[in-house]
């Protein structure tokens, strides 16, 4: 060969030029040629296809990086060397041969790795018959090795019998992964012919161009025979004292630089037979599309395939996947089912103690050194064998399996919350807040009156008096009281001025509630009204308590339709409607009013609801909790109004008072309550002005601290 | 049988002022004392609870009728007492299935109740009030009134809309990406969320101001005992 | 246990079969049907006592069971029953309107739950000044400024009345009635049509409530 073509433009080259006259590209590499009867070509590929191979790559299991830097150790391969002899291959096939080569045949480098065990092991340890058990086991048909190891016994070990140490060139390997994978029959047929015994060496053919077949990229080959399978083979072979390894066959370029028959009917043949393709050069169909070698982001088989290889392409794509995946390292569960088989089949070549181990970078293992080999160990979570995992692990990798061990179990147990320095100063300002307002509170009631009463004239009090005022004299009043004790002063304000224009009329009330605290609430809010307003009102002679209703919507469906039948007695059990007051009461509708007392804006709704159709309008008053007031008001303004009036809350209670011109208990808490909510008022905004300027000065602090995280 | 004031007023006034006081002392942390009240409280809740139950509603409606007319009484409350009966055996374990008869009554008999209550009381009258103010045929009013009616109808509609929008649920399915609403409901729901917010202000505002009402009750509480044991010394 | 005709499909029949019962009756006038659900409603109103009933001597099994298995809450569950046979028997055997009784509610029920409000009120306010710290957004600033404001246009600020704040026909009341009422009537319409799409769920047996 006397001309070198560029690797980045393609073009031929006088052999004795460093650089490219076309492109100015390097011609030769800068590093000292790889020793003898190695493939450049490795390198070359694997540079071409992927990142380069860094000793210290941390992401990689070790197992991954041993393969790889077999294959990089091994980067021999000039083409020059070889000459005119150079198997007629294209450039990527010859790469993934050289692979296929080094890793079916036994390199001195693989020598130089065997452990000590391994060498006594090979010393003494195996007798003869063990060997030859060993080799049976191995080439049986019917043990479960993976596929892509269960070719033809023959085929392979006439590869590991036929390649040297300088040419290690490899029959189609294509045969392994297509196996058993859905060819037409005619590839079957062949296939089978084949497996019968076909030998390529024997046909004396050239190397069919496999380089169409290009589904696989490198990393896929060296996935395709993991460095432990390799080594299985690789130390049988050893134990049988075959010295393959160094024999090489002579005829060698005679049988890979001719196609085998079989070969020859292969759909999409005919385009290849006839032409002289030339050493170095790309095929063909490639030329004019990528110069050789010349990285490329298309991949070979997206760039023009025959449309029968595309189809196979797709064919063995999901079989590949399945293959790959089945392709990872080998685990101790194989090897533990296998312990009993053979001893040197038991040990991986990844677990090879290994000086140079990656440190992790990035994860929860951060700073952790070579935790990746240990992952079959210790994501199984349980303890090996004590022999077995003495034969297995290193020391050193047994540590790293315990460390990891630790960090999953840490990672799994609670961790108690350290008390947060932030819990005293949030109690301290609400108890801030609570002694602010219980002293403005204080204050109030000490120093008042200093504040004005309301003076606005309030139309839903105004409609509240006006229904009073239209009762007729001694009235009967439905009082249905839903309110708890927290809220009673607040009802009692609101209700004060309210029950004493009712009670000066000489009213007499009937009490419900749909709670239980409400049938306790109702008896002393009428007692201190009664007490407040300077009236005598007493159980009997001035109301009734029914009590307590239970069933929510349906006790007051029920109550609505037949209060007499739902709740015949009082609460101490008295017939209720026999009363002389209640003789002619007989429904809702016979009520002079119904006043609903609550301080829970679903019981309001739920009262309007179901007292809706029993009485009118006009008859059904609210007196609420400020809360409620919202709630009511869309059925208060509403045209027609559902309430005859809505008063909430001390405001309203006051208004009532005022205008009625009786004082009572929500005038006597006013100028306190008025004293206290500015109190309030000031804390919120206060506090909350405080915490959001907090808020935007911590957060992007936090920000920050996000960012490198 | 009854009690004097005086006597009971003190002594209930300073079992008060101690329950008050301890309650708020509630607010630097949960401690041994406040759970003992808390737990008394809810004790003495559940005997009223069971007291009014039987007064108000099982004694008159299931035992009453027997007392009164053992033959009728007993037709009368068949089926209730067996309902009862069933609804006993939610106790156990192991026949708590048999009080699923009474639950899918009680189930059946209260959201009938809620349907037509929220049909009748609620849907129906709300919606004629959205409607309303638009009613033309208001002929009462003075034109400057109604102008002010219709405007605050108006708003009260958009405000009413845009806030059921925001609990429109409804989404269509994306080609890429969970489903999501249509943009014009999207955007009518961002809005229904200032109305929303000022209604749950308005109504959590009323909270506080129960609250303070209820502060200002407790320190009135404390101090008018304070005054009563002065004038009793 | 067997599966028995107490499973759903008998009890989504007594559910249909009662409420549809119910219904009708509220919106048709009709004597029997009336008379019908009034029964059904009765019955309703005696279970549910019943159930609390049953409820409450859960409450007493479970407490009954603490206070001789649990040494170190056993005093709180007699605390418990303290209270349990304290208002069941003053109020039983004197009565709910006794002075007594009356004096238990005065002093012992009212001032728990009146100073357990202020200690929720205290909370809410703080609550209230860390919103905006937890989450800055204009609906929570909405929130904040309506609640501020409505407690001011409620009290006369020291004995002075502005006009913008105070009074019905304040332009800060006309907003908050006309804006407050859109609001909660779009809440309550959406709370109606949510139950009564329930109801009809839960009627027709999509829904158990009540057990399969």
């Amino acid at each position: 060969m006397d001309t070198q073509r560029c690797p980045m433009c393609g073009q031929a080259n006088p052999p004795h030029l460093e650089v490219c006259q076309y492109c100015q590209a390097r011609l030769k590499p800068l590093w000292s040629e790889p020793p003898e009867g190695k493939s450049s070509a490795i390198e070359e590929g694997i540079t071409k296809n992927k990142a380069p191979i860094q000793a210290d790559e941390p992401l990689l299991p070790d197992w991954l990086l041993s393969s790889r830097s077999q294959m990089t150790e091994g980067e021999a391969f000039n083409p020059e060397e070889l000459g005119e002899e150079t198997p007629i291959l294209p450039e990527g096939t010859q790469d993934r041969e050289d692979i296929l080569n080094e890793i079916f045949s036994g390199g001195a480098s693989a020598e130089e790795d065997v452990p000590e065990w391994l060498r006594s092991l090979r010393a003494g340890r195996m007798s003869d018959e063990e060997r030859q058990s060993q080799s049976d086991r191995f080439s049986e048909p019917e043990e479960p090795i993976p596929f892509w190891l269960d070719f033809d016994q023959g085929e392979a070990k006439d590869v590991s019998t036929e390649v040297s140490s300088e040419q290690r060139e490899v029959p189609p390997f294509t045969e392994v992964p297509f196996e058993e994978i859905g060819f037409d029959q005619e590839w079957l047929e062949l296939q089978s012919g084949a497996a019968q015994g076909l030998d390529l060496r024997e046909t004396g053919q050239a190397v069919p161009p496999f380089e169409g077949i290009e589904p696989f990229d490198l990393e896929e080959v060296s996935t395709l025979f993991p460095p432990d399978k390799y080594d299985e083979e690789k130390e049988t072979e050893i134990a049988e004292g075959k010295e393959t390894l160094t024999a090489l066959p002579t005829e060698e370029g005679d049988w890979m630089s001719e196609i085998p028959p079989w070969l020859e009917t292969l759909p999409g043949q005919e385009w290849v037979e006839g032409e002289t393709v030339e050493p170095e050069m790309p095929p063909e169909f490639l030329q004019g599309v990528v110069p050789p070698f010349v990285e490329t982001d298309e991949t070979l088989s997206e760039i023009e395939f025959p449309a029968w290889l595309a189809d196979v392409e797709r064919t063995i794509e999901p079989e590949l996947d399945t293959v790959i995946e089945g392709l990872t390292p080998p685990t101790d569960e194989v090897l533990i089912e296998e312990k009993d088989q053979e001893v040197s089949r038991q040990e991986p070549q990844e677990i090879l103690p290994k000086e140079e181990i990656p440190i992790e970078v990035v994860g929860p293992l951060h700073g952790l050194r070579g935790v990746l080999p240990a992952e079959p160990l210790v994501a199984e979570q349980k303890k090996p064998a004590k022999a077995l995992s003495e034969l297995l692990v290193t020391e050193k990798q047994r540590a790293q399996a315990e460390l990891f061990l630790k960090l999953i179990e840490e990672e799994g147990k609670p961790k108690p919350i350290p008390p947060t320095k932030r819990a005293k100063p949030h109690t301290l300002w609400k108890v801030l807040i609570f002694l602010s307002l219980f002293a403005a509170a204080m204050v109030g009631l000490i120093l008042r009156p200093f504040s004005s009463v309301p003076q606005e004239l309030s139309v839903a009090v105004l409609d509240a008096m006006q229904a009073v005022n239209q009762l007729p004299a001694q009235p009967t009043i439905l009082l249905i009281v839903d309110i708890e004790g927290g809220d009673f002063a607040e009802m009692q304000a609101t209700t004060q001025a309210l029950l004493d224009q009712m009670m000066s009329r000489g009213a007499f009330f009937v009490l419900v509630s749909a709670n239980q605290n409400g049938a306790l609430q109702a008896d002393r809010l009428l007692r201190q009204v009664s007490q407040v307003s300077g009236h005598s009102y007493q159980p009997g002679s001035g109301w009734l308590n029914l009590g307590y209703l239970p069933g929510g919507v349906t006790g007051m469906q029920a109550f609505a339709q037949s209060m007499t039948d739902i709740l015949p007695n009082s609460v101490d059990g008295e017939a209720a409607w026999e009363a002389e007051r209640l003789q002619k009461i007989r429904s809702l509708a016979d009520f002079d009013l119904v006043l609903v007392i609550t301080e829970d804006s679903t019981r309001a709704r739920q009262w309007i609801e179901q007292l809706k159709g029993g009485l009118a309008e006009t008859r059904l008053m609210f007196a609420v909790s400020a809360q409620v007031e919202p709630v009511l008001l869309p059925y208060y303004q509403a045209d027609p109004r559902q309430v005859q009036s809505v008063i909430a809350g001390i405001r309203d209670g006051a208004i009532y008072e005022t205008q009625s011109a009786r004082p009572g208990w929500a005038m006597q808490l006013w100028d306190t309550y008025t004293l206290v909510a500015l109190t309030g008022v000031v804390l919120i905004s206060l506090g909350a002005f405080i915490y959001l300027l907090l808020g935007l000065l911590v957060r992007p602090k936090a920000k920050v601290e996000e960012k490198p995280a | 049988m009854t009690f004097e004031l005086p006597f009971l007023e003190l002594l209930g006034g300073a079992v008060g002022v101690l329950l008050t006081l301890l309650v708020f002392s509630y607010l630097l942390g949960d401690h041994f004392l406040v759970r003992l009240i808390f737990y008394g409280y809810v004790g003495l809740m559940a005997g009223y609870a069971v007291l009014l139950s039987f007064n108000s509603v099982i004694y008159p409606l299931l035992f009453q009728p027997l007392l009164r007319d053992p033959v009728g009484g007993a037709i009368q409350i068949a089926v209730p007492l067996v309902l009862s009966g069933l609804l006993l055996f939610k106790v156990s374990t192991r026949f708590s299935i048999l009080g699923n008869l009474s639950l899918a009554f009680l189930v059946g008999v209260g959201l009938a109740a809620l349907i037509g209550g929220a049909i009748q009381g609620t849907l129906v009258p709300q919606i004629s009030a959205v409607i309303s103010p638009f009613d033309l045929a208001q002929a009462s009013l003075a034109a400057q009134d109604r102008i002010s009616v219709i405007v605050q109808g108006f708003l009260i509609l958009f405000g009413t809309v845009v806030t059921l929008s925001y609990f429109h649920y409804g989404a269509r399915p994306r080609a890429s990406g969970p489903p999501r609403r249509l943009e014009w409901i999207e955007t009518l729901g961002w809005m229904g969320q200032f109305f929303i917010a000022i209604a749950l202000g308005l109504i959590f505002a009323g909270l506080l101001k129960a609250g303070f009402v209820a502060l200002v009750e407790r320190a009135r509480t404390l101090l008018d005992f304070v005054n009563l044991i002065q004038q009793g010394f | 246990m067997k599966r028995s005709f107490l499973h759903s499909p008998f009890s989504t029949f007594v559910t249909l079969v009662t409420g549809l019962i119910v219904l009708l009756g509220y919106f048709i006038d009709f004597e029997m049907l009336r008379e019908l659900r009034f029964r059904f409603l009765q019955w309703g109103v005696i279970l549910a006592a019943v159930a609390l009933m049953l409820g409450v001597f859960n409450l007493l099994r479970v407490h009954w069971s603490r206070l001789r298995e649990s040494p170190a809450k056993a005093v709180y569950s007699f605390m418990f029953f303290v209270g349990f046979v304290l208002s069941l028997s003053v109020g039983g055997l004197l009565g709910i309107q006794n002075s007594l009784n009356r004096a238990l509610v005065d002093y012992v029920i009212v001032p728990i739950e009146a100073s357990l409000f202020v200690v929720i009120l205290v909370t809410l306010i703080y609550a209230l000044t860390r919103l905006l710290q937890n989450r800055l957004s204009v609906f929570n600033f909405v929130f904040l400024a309506t609640i501020i404001l409505s407690l001011l246009s409620s009290i006369p600020l020291l004995g002075i009345e502005i006009p913008f704040l105070h009074g019905r026909d304040s332009l800060l009341s006309l907003a908050f009635r006309v804006l407050g009422t859109a609001g909660v009537r779009g809440l309550l319409l959406g709370v109606a049509l949510g139950s009564v799409i329930t109801g009809i769920r839960v009627l027709f047996g999509l829904d158990r409530p009540y057990g399969e």
